[in-house]
């Protein structure tokens, strides 16, 4: 079977064996890649440097392929490596003393961070020479520690003996001269003294009473009690000395790491680091390549005002050495969305649109909308001056936080706040002026008087006190509502038109006739009460507002589709505009809720005809925080959900991609 | 019996039986977000609304029962009083009802999103329409009581 194998390709075998290698290549290129990353790394360790990325990119070598790149970077690592050969030495051998110090200090029973001496001057030695000495001085202070903890030992025992004597033979302590004894004694002295120290024993058990034993044995005690004083003073010597050596090290450390060259290896290594991580990306992008040879095949979604720039890079770049064919989006292509940036102010409003989902590329893109009816509504149901003038507050100073602040660094609630503050100016500028209209301040203090704006029909738009007639305030909510909806089937027309669906943008008009028809007909006769006049006197009417669109909307519905679909679309949006509209009444329910919330700690601070007394003010601050948060957060999760769940699905699909760039890191 | 006992009784019914329903709603949704933002993190704020929307339970019911007892005083017929238990008992009946739906449409909602975050539009509908009964009920508690 091999034979066969092999004969049947022998003919193109040669042609294919440099396929094969020429696929190897990235494979290997990336394990260089990554190799010498770690290399890096490692003699960045090496030299005691934290691996830091920088802020402004070398630039790559110019060679025509990543290999050779690769290759050129590879040969500086090996030279770089070289010449910090030497530092590396003298600075591991550094470490190694400064741990051999802290060691020591440590069997000494004290804790190396919390010393600290420092030594200013630095000897005039090599810095080689200077760690020898500081070595063979390091041993000589471990030597002498160890003596004079011999001579501790040794001292307490005679100690011991000569309290012993004292106990069988109830000496008399007389004063007596201290003999002088360099210290540390050596082992002689300790020798002559045990041997001296038994014979006066034995001499004493004999004699009880020769004075100049006693004396001599005085006076032994008295001089090794003298020795065993200067113990702990020498052993804190021995331990300055050490000390000194240490900062001394250290000295001669970062007299090291100050030198010119190896900070120059350093920043040398650093961008070779940063090549390396470059090229590692570009790597990244090229993996998504179809790559057959030295051919190499992509595809690539471009925007249409950057479609010429784009190719002529790319020409520019191969020479002229490719084709390029450029293919506007087919029916079935999900084309990614160009997502216009918006100014800063309005990015909480875009943060919440998007959260929704992305915009497709044919509709608009409803921040701004978002960003006017938004702030509207929360008006309407926080209306309050006194609050709103706080909350308009508190984006001022959010807004100047943002500019200060990197928003990447604070915690995630503070992202949020810190994100809205343009949000939280428009919506306490609405709450203001929804305050005025309905003579709020803290609540209905009486300090405003509700001011009328206008009165179409029965509605009246402010210049009344919902609390007192909650039935004005759910004509006006309902008012709001039609309003709205009626927003959103425009919308819905202008994304049809942009889309190229004539028979939607014709029915979604018909919405809209229908929708203010209908609404029309209930204000005309007076409330659903009186449904039966509709038919009775209102005939024509009926057959204009009512009738009318919805024979349209089946027959356009029918045209476009099969007539069941037709049917079932128009009943489920008829259902759903009568669901949306009354689900507008939240709006009064909302205020009122505001409002009586306020109400309770305006009574219970005793406020009367607008007139806040010194002690209720500590209460409306406290109802003014309740409001502020609770409340406040309530009719903010109220005013999202009218966006996402009646507003804005009447336009706004938020199925689509958005576009984003490829990018080199 | 005399008026303003039973529009005390009407405001009892009113915050307890929506504190107790807020209790149930948040009781069920607080467990599931855990779960899911410590998957999902980011996810958080988006399905904080169910949370959020059982908490608003509470304020409806301390909204009726303020407003009747505020009103005690205006209180001196049967009538009246009658009026106020109605509007205390449709606040807390409804604000039950919102919290049994929310109380299955959040952790249901959670566990969706977790896997397809493009399904939350649709599946925030269950949520957000129980929720609304509520609301239907606030309006009328406090047109009974007007």
């Amino acid at each position: 079977m091999e034979v066969a194998h092999s004969i049947d390709v022998n003919g193109e075998r040669a042609s294919f064996d440099g396929l094969l290698e020429e696929y190897a290549i990235p494979c290997e290129v990336a394990a260089q890649c990554s190799d010498i990353l770690t290399r890096v790394d490692c003699q960045l360790g090496k030299l005691e440097q934290k691996p830091e990325d920088l802020s402004d990119k070398p630039p790559l070598p110019s060679k025509p392929t990543l290999k050779e790149i690769l290759d050129e970077v590879e040969k500086e690592l090996a030279e770089i490596e070289d010449r910090s050969q030497p530092f590396i030495e003298t600075i591991t051998s550094s470490s190694n003393l400064i741990r051999k110090i802290e060691q020591t200090l440590r069997t000494w029973k004290i804790n190396p961070k919390k010393a600290n001496i420092k030594n200013a001057s630095l000897p005039e030695k090599s810095s080689q020479e200077t760690l020898l000495t500081a070595e063979q001085s390091l041993s000589e202070l471990e030597r002498r520690f160890k003596e004079i903890d011999k001579t501790a030992t040794r001292c307490s025992n005679i100690l011991a003996r000569i309290s012993h004597f004292n106990k069988s033979l109830k000496l008399k302590v007389t004063e007596v001269p201290i003999q002088k004894v360099p210290f540390p004694p050596g082992e002689k002295f300790f020798t002559f003294v045990e041997a001296r120290l038994s014979e006066i024993g034995n001499a004493l058990m004999a004699n009880k009473s020769n004075e100049a034993l006693t004396k001599e044995l005085l006076t032994i005690k008295a001089t090794i009690s003298h020795v065993m004083e200067q113990v702990p003073e020498a052993k804190a010597d021995i331990i300055k000395q050490t000390l000194e050596l240490r900062s001394l090290v250290d000295l001669v450390k970062q007299s090291i790491r100050a030198n010119p060259e190896l900070q120059a290896i350093h920043f040398e290594l650093l961008s070779l680091r940063e090549m390396v991580k470059e090229i590692d990306e570009l790597m990244k992008v090229e993996s998504n390549m179809g790559r057959c040879g030295t051919t190499v095949f992509f595809e690539v979604w471009v925007p249409k005002l950057q479609l010429e720039k784009v190719v002529e890079e790319i020409k520019n770049i191969t020479q002229g050495k490719c084709v390029i064919e450029e293919a506007p989006p087919t029916s079935e292509d999900v084309v990614p969305t160009v997502i216009k940036p918006v100014p800063r102010f309005f990015e909480a409003f875009e943060k919440l649109t998007f959260s929704l989902g992305y915009p497709r590329p044919e509709e608009v893109n409803p921040v701004l909308l978002m960003a006017i009816t938004f702030p509207f509504l929360f008006g309407i149901m926080f209306a309050d001056v006194g609050q709103g003038a706080i909350l308009l507050a508190l984006g001022f100073i959010l807004l100047y936080f943002r500019g200060k602040v990197d928003i990447n660094k604070v915690g995630d609630i503070m992202r949020y706040f810190i994100v809205s503050g343009g949000l939280f100016v428009l919506c306490g500028t609405s709450a203001i002026i929804f305050g005025f209209l309905f003579g709020e301040f803290f609540g209905p203090s009486g300090v405003l008087h509700p001011i009328l704006l206008a009165e179409i029909g029965p509605f009246q738009i402010g210049g009344f006190d919902p609390m007192h007639e909650p039935l004005s305030m759910l004509r006006f909510a309902i008012l709001v509502g039609v309003i709205m909806l009626s927003l959103g089937l425009v919308m819905r027309v202008v994304n049809n038109v942009k889309k190229r669906r004539p028979k939607s943008a014709l029915i979604s008009s018909f919405w809209i006739w229908l929708l203010l028809g209908g609404f029309f007909m209930w204000v005309y006769w007076g409330g659903i009460s009186n449904i039966t006049r509709w038919f009775a006197e209102g005939t024509f009417m009926f057959l204009g507002l009512i009738v009318t669109p919805v024979a349209l909307i089946g027959i356009v519905t029918a045209t476009a589709g099969s007539i069941m679909e037709g049917i079932d679309f128009s009943i489920e949006v008829l259902i759903e505009s009568l669901d949306h509209t009354i689900s507008f009444s939240r709006l009064a329910a909302l205020f009122l809720t505001h409002t009586a919330l306020n109400y309770m700690f305006l009574i219970i601070a005793g406020v009367e005809n607008g007139v806040f007394t010194l002690q209720s003010i500590p209460i409306i601050m406290i109802g003014s925080i309740l409001a502020l948060s609770i409340e406040g957060l309530v009719v903010f999760v109220h005013c999202l959900r009218l966006h996402w769940v009646e507003l804005l699905p009447e336009f706004y699909s938020g199925k689509g991609i958005p576009y984003e760039p490829l990018k080199v890191k | 019996m005399a008026p303003t006992v039973m529009a005390s009784i009407g405001a009892a019914v009113s915050i307890i039986t929506s504190a107790i329903s807020a209790s149930y709603a948040i009781l069920s949704c607080a467990p599931a977000l855990a779960s899911v933002t410590s998957e999902k993190p980011e996810l958080g704020s988006k399905l904080l609304i169910a949370i959020i929307l059982g908490e608003a339970l509470a304020i409806y019911g301390l909204l009726i029962a303020f407003m009747i007892i505020s009103n005690l005083p205006a209180i001196t017929t049967e009538e009246a009083g009658l009026r106020a238990i109605l509007a205390g008992i449709t606040m807390g009946g409804t604000a039950a009802t919102a919290s049994v739906g929310i109380s299955y449409c959040g952790p249901a909602l959670m566990t969706a999103t977790v896997e397809k975050p493009e399904s939350y539009t649709v599946n925030i509908l269950g949520l957000v329409l129980s929720e609304a009964l509520a609301i239907y009920g606030l309006l009328i508690a406090f047109m009974l009581n007007v």
